[in-house]
């Protein structure tokens, strides 16, 4: 059983630092069930807009809401509690925690039969049987990927905020991830997907926005934007500006 | 040899002990703090006096434990003073470092903590007196266990051990086993990813001062128990204890246990080289010889 809910976030102006924004009145929507990519090239703001929804950030202005509830600023466990997961983007795992004390803590958050669901998240991951016991910082860049998202989804949360759940994966691997999400997506599930490899992201999401700079660029179908030459051109970095390229945060 | 080996263990077990609180701490906080060591009078002051108030209060518990020199009254009184060392903790962590952690920077933090250690240790100096003083003034005899090579050992030094070994026992079992612990090991790692898994930090940090100040005061206690009580026991052991944390790398529990034991070792080894005068600068060697081979210590991670 998933509780699902609705992401509005409008208006959103947050920074690292009062006074210096990152990005600037961003409007994003998850619909019910809905997954939605936000792509955009190196520094444009793309996990800092997860992180400010996280209640990860300074919020200058604008306001989140979950189903109609104000969450903007709320502190970060709460709105977990509430089942809303985040996966950020790096040292999204405990490394000094074994994949099993990972998944326990992870599973916690809900109060119903943790481990349950863990093993629910073990069917899902078969990997992650193998290495149960092992400590998490002794796994592969892949197998930490795969355990982070098990350890969003083993409290079988109504929204998930994922930040680049593919990177370091193989492509066989990403793929796997990727259509996962389609799976956790249909019982009605909102999944907000922040991705770098943007034809991955826009062939799997129903909606897409574009972000560059902190600013939204552009937003639709991701169908459409498949299609689109014009942001062709953003995808590949066109929009990227000098002093943020290429720096992974 | 043997003698020094012995002392140099068990001065390391109170170590490690004080050294648990500071590592969790400088790690979860990210700041030195300074005044860990007075907890630890603190600690070993609050049993002196609730020895004496359960002792008045009855004479069943003024008799001894078997064998020990420690009565049934400062046996619970040890228990009183962990919970309220570990209460003074997490009070002033309210009153003063919680208030700088959103307003000032790591360095004001460790310029308060040496306030902070200033004001505890005078307090207690005018509260109990500047002179040192026991939690018993019976003479203890130790008993010889060998005499070629010399080994002298008083029963309170093997119950400080088997104490330490207990509680170290028992801490490992909480933090492997207990979701408590998890929590704990999670916030310790990093603080932002275990809120996002929905760990109230504020509340964490509370426990840490709480279990950082019941285990500092226990091992007050025993450093009391085997040497005395004195308003600058704190001062003495300071260096001591961020060598602990420090050689074990920082954050790292186990890490403290095993800096704990390497401290009170080479302290207590280095006397057989080197004139007894020199024994507080031990420590500082040990800091500066660990910074410069492991960084990060012996189990710290990098970040
Ligand atoms: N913790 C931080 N403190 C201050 N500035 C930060 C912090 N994290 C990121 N920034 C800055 O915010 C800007 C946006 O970074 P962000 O990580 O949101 O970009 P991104 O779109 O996720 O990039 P990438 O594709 O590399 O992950 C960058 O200029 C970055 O330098
Ligand atoms: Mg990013």
């Amino acid at each position: 059983m998933s509780s699902v809910a609705r992401l509005d976030v409008s208006e959103l102006t947050a920074g690292y630092v009062a006074g210096m924004p990152i990005i600037s009145s961003i409007d994003v929507t998850v619909g019910v069930g809905e997954i939605v990519a936000v792509i955009g090239p190196n520094g444009a703001g793309k996990s800092t807009l997860l992180k400010a929804i996280a209640g990860l950030c300074h919020i200058e202005s604008g306001a989140i809401h979950v189903d109609g509830t104000e969450v903007t600023g709320i502190r970060t466990d709460k709105l977990t509690r509430s089942g809303i997961a985040f996966v950020p983007q790096i040292e999204n795992i405990f490394r000094s925690m074994t994949v099993e004390q990972n998944l326990i803590l992870a599973g916690r958050r809900c109060d119903k039969q943790a481990s349950s669901h863990v093993e629910k998240m073990l069917s899902l991951f078969p990997l992650l049987k193998k290495t149960y016991k092992k400590r998490a910082g002794e796994l592969s860049g892949g197998q930490r990927q795969f355990l982070a998202l098990a350890m969003a989804l083993v409290a079988e949360p109504g929204l998930l905020l994922l930040d680049e759940p593919t990177a370091g994966l193989a492509p066989i691997a990403g793929q796997e991830v990727l259509s996962i999400l389609r799976e956790i997506a249909n019982p009605g599930v909102g999944i907000l997907l922040v991705e770098q490899n943007a034809k991955a992201a826009l062939g799997l999401a129903d909606r897409a926005y574009v972000l560059a700079d902190g600013h939204n660029q552009h937003e639709g179908e991701a169908r459409a934007m498949l299609s689109d030459p014009v942001l062709g051109e953003i995808y590949l970095g066109g929009r990227r500006r000098g002093d943020h390229a290429a720096k992974p945060v | 040899m043997l003698q020094s080996l012995f002392d140099g263990i068990l001065v390391g077990s109170v170590l490690a002990l004080g050294a648990i609180g500071l590592t969790l701490i400088m790690h979860i906080l990210r700041f030195a703090n300074f005044s860990h060591a007075e907890l630890l009078s603190l600690g070993a002051y609050f049993a002196l006096t609730f020895d004496a108030v359960f002792g008045a209060v009855s004479n069943v518990l003024v008799q001894k434990l078997p064998w020990l020199s420690v009565t049934w009254s400062l046996a619970c009184a040890v228990l009183i003073a962990m919970a309220l060392t570990g209460a003074t903790a997490a009070i002033i962590d309210l009153l003063v470092f919680r208030r700088l952690r959103r307003l000032a920077g790591p360095l004001t933090m460790v310029f308060a903590s040496f306030g902070v250690s200033l004001i505890v240790r005078n307090v207690i100096g005018l509260v109990y007196g500047l002179r040192s003083t026991h939690y018993n003034n019976d003479i203890v005899f130790a008993m010889m266990i060998s005499a070629d090579p010399l080994l002298l050992v008083k029963a309170d030094q093997i119950f400080i051990m088997c104490l330490a070994l207990v509680i170290m026992v028992a801490l490992h079992l909480v933090l492997t086993r207990t979701s408590i612990g998890y929590t704990l090991l999670a916030v310790s790692e990093n603080p932002t990813l275990a809120q996002v898994n929905g760990i109230n930090l504020g509340a964490t940090v509370r426990l840490a001062w709480m279990l950082g100040g019941g285990l500092a005061a226990i091992a007050g206690f025993c450093y009391a128990l085997n040497n005395q009580l004195s308003p600058v026991m704190g001062r003495d052991l300071v260096l001591s204890l961020f060598a602990a944390a420090i050689v074990g790398g920082i954050g790292s529990i186990y890490g403290a246990v095993l800096g704990g034991l390497i401290v009170g070792l080479a302290s207590s080894l280095a006397l057989i080289i080197i004139p007894a005068g020199y024994k507080p600068a031990i420590p500082f060697l040990i800091i500066l010889a660990t910074l410069y081979v492991r960084p990060n210590g012996l189990f710290g991670q990098s970040r």
